[in-house]
């Protein structure tokens, strides 16, 4: 298909190849080496690939011209991650994950046809934890986004951009972001958990393809710096015999975002209004067989700050333009006697806001999604485990209403998509 | 980057001002109040994890997780869908349409 994702995939087939066959053909001496630090590390590789196809009645971005035409696409996402957890001492936890991967995707949309191949962003995490106090537990974080992927596509590639409620990546690229996160973990009891933290993201400018206001052509490039964020986060963890569940509460503040925009490099263009966030996920096994599991999450967001009508300053805006969000995913699973595990998954997604901002001439539209599909799963040996997923989505989105006199702008829009997923974690 | 510094610092301090208690646990985990060992790692792992993504899920448009994990928490599209239509990471720039 291109030169780039054909590069991915053979990047992540060979890597995690050729990691086994090197365990395999390592000299005695350096095996006995690797083996002694083995009981200090362990390190696990990670990588999938995903293929989307989706239609829809619009195409997306919904809004743009020609207003009528069914809307398609696809993308191909190979994400890859491996992970390095030890305990160098006693007394300390590390651990280290570095993610990374490559997409391909294409939108094939009557005056929306676009294609981008690119890697995407690298995300990097480390985690220091101290295990010396009776009683409760801290940790530090610090999370990372460097820049690999491509945050600017000009020309037609822009349209390369799709709805992320059907592919993986609705993005391919922003600047450099730093995550710090300090916290504390408290056993309540030996079978309930309690943590507290806090984290703080600074979010770097970048590149953006922008309007040629001569040419017309979207050749230029706008500098974009994101609001950062600063967030507090309590969770509680209970587990007991085959039961397992976290819940988790998060208060979040962003910043101003700016960009280059008349003249100034650092122009204010809109704040997003606090958000809170409720998450969680259970588990149940029945018995050795079977076992079921959900996970979901809640979203609420303030009302953003936005310009007014000089286009100076920052006000709240008129109405909350700001979905709330509610998603649950669950699945059901057997497990085989040959070591293979399959069942069903189903989810549900439902964005519930649908309105006009005539602040910012902003179309909120209501969402539902429902999924449903199947898992395989199969332990090829006790470090080498394969999956696969097949899922069908359906995708229903409410008519956008245009500015006064508030005729439908967009009709009411559906789509759906097949998702294809297949791969396979290593354990070192 | 004050805040971040003052962050780094309380939680640096913290660990290392303190002296250390009691043995440690295997595998290098928690000790309850009494100096007994927490009973569920993995439970202990994996509440550490989510307490770090909850609040970094703006650190970029996937986290620093397993792929396979990657249905578990909010993305960042999720999370504030109002960025989505303004100039930033998630816009686009639908005039002029292509030809």
């Amino acid at each position: 298909m291109n030169l780039t994702f054909a590069a991915a995939a053979a990047c992540a087939c060979a890597c995690g190849v050729s990691a086994s066959f090197a365990a395999d053909l390592q000299p005695m001496p350096v095996k006995a080496a690797v083996q002694s630090i083995d009981q200090l590390w362990n390190i696990s590789y990670n990588s999938e690939v995903r293929y989307f196809s989706w239609q829809n009645t619009r195409g997306f971005t919904t809004d743009v011209a020609p207003l009528n035409g069914r809307g398609g696409g696809t993308q191909i996402y190979a994400p890859m991650s491996l992970s390095l957890t030890g305990n160098p001492d006693p007394n300390w936890k590390l651990e280290f994950v570095a993610r990374g991967g490559f997409v391909s995707s294409n939108q094939s949309t009557s005056g929306q046809r676009g294609y981008v191949g690119t890697a995407v962003d690298t995300q990097l995490s480390g985690t220091a934890t101290y295990n010396g106090f009776n009683g409760f537990q801290p940790y530090v974080a610090m999370l990372i986004n460097a820049p690999t992927g491509k945050s600017a596509l000009y020309g037609n590639s822009r349209f390369a951009r799709m709805d992320g409620d059907l592919v993986d990546q609705g993005t391919y690229g922003e600047g450099w972001n730093f995550g710090p996160t300090v916290g504390a973990s408290i056993p309540l009891t030996k079978e309930l958990l309690f943590t507290l933290s806090g984290g703080y993201t600074s979010r770097g400018a970048f590149n953006k393809e922008g309007l040629d206001v001569v040419t017309g052509l979207v050749t230029a490039t706008d500098r974009i710096r994101n609001g950062d964020e600063a967030s507090v986060t309590a969770a509680l963890g209970f587990g007991r015999g085959p039961f397992s569940a976290q819940a988790s509460g998060s208060y979040a503040m962003g910043r101003v975002s700016q960009s280059n925009e008349f003249g100034q490099f650092n122009y204010n263009r809109y704040q997003v209004g606090p958000r809170t966030t409720i998450s969680g996920n259970a588990s149940y096994a029945f018995n050795e067989m079977w076992s079921v599991s959900a996970n979901g999450f809640w979203t609420h967001s303030e009302r953003n700050q936005v310009l007014d009508i000089t286009q100076l300053f920052l006000i709240p805006e008129l109405f909350n333009s700001n979905s709330n969000l509610y998603r649950i995913d669950t699945g059901l699973s057997y497990r085989f006697g040959n070591g293979v595990t399959a069942g069903p998954i189903a989810g549900y997604l439902y964005r519930d806001r649908n309105g006009f901002d005539p602040v910012t001439f902003g179309f909120v539209p209501a969402k539902t999604r429902w999924s449903a599909g199947g898992v395989v799963n199969y332990n090829v040996t006790n470090k080498i485990n394969i999956n696969a997923k097949l899922e069908r989505v359906w995708l229903r989105e409410n008519e956008n209403p245009g500015p006064p006199p508030f005729t439908p702008l967009v009709p009411f829009l559906s789509g759906d998509a097949w998702v294809l997923a297949g791969g396979a974690t290593v354990n070192f | 980057m004050t805040i971040t510094t003052a962050l780094l610092g309380v939680a640096l301090g913290a660990c290392l001002l303190a002296s250390p208690a009691a043995a440690a646990c295997p595998g290098g985990e928690m000790k309850m109040a009494d100096g007994s060992c927490f009973g569920n790692p993995a439970l202990a792992t994996s509440m550490r994890e989510r307490a770090v993504l909850m609040n970094q899920l703006k650190i970029g448009y996937n986290l620093p997780i397993a792929p396979r994990k990657d249905h578990r928490y909010p993305r960042n599209f999720d999370v504030s869908r109002f960025e989505y239509s303004q100039r930033g990471n998630f816009s686009t720039i639908p005039f002029p349409p292509s030809p």
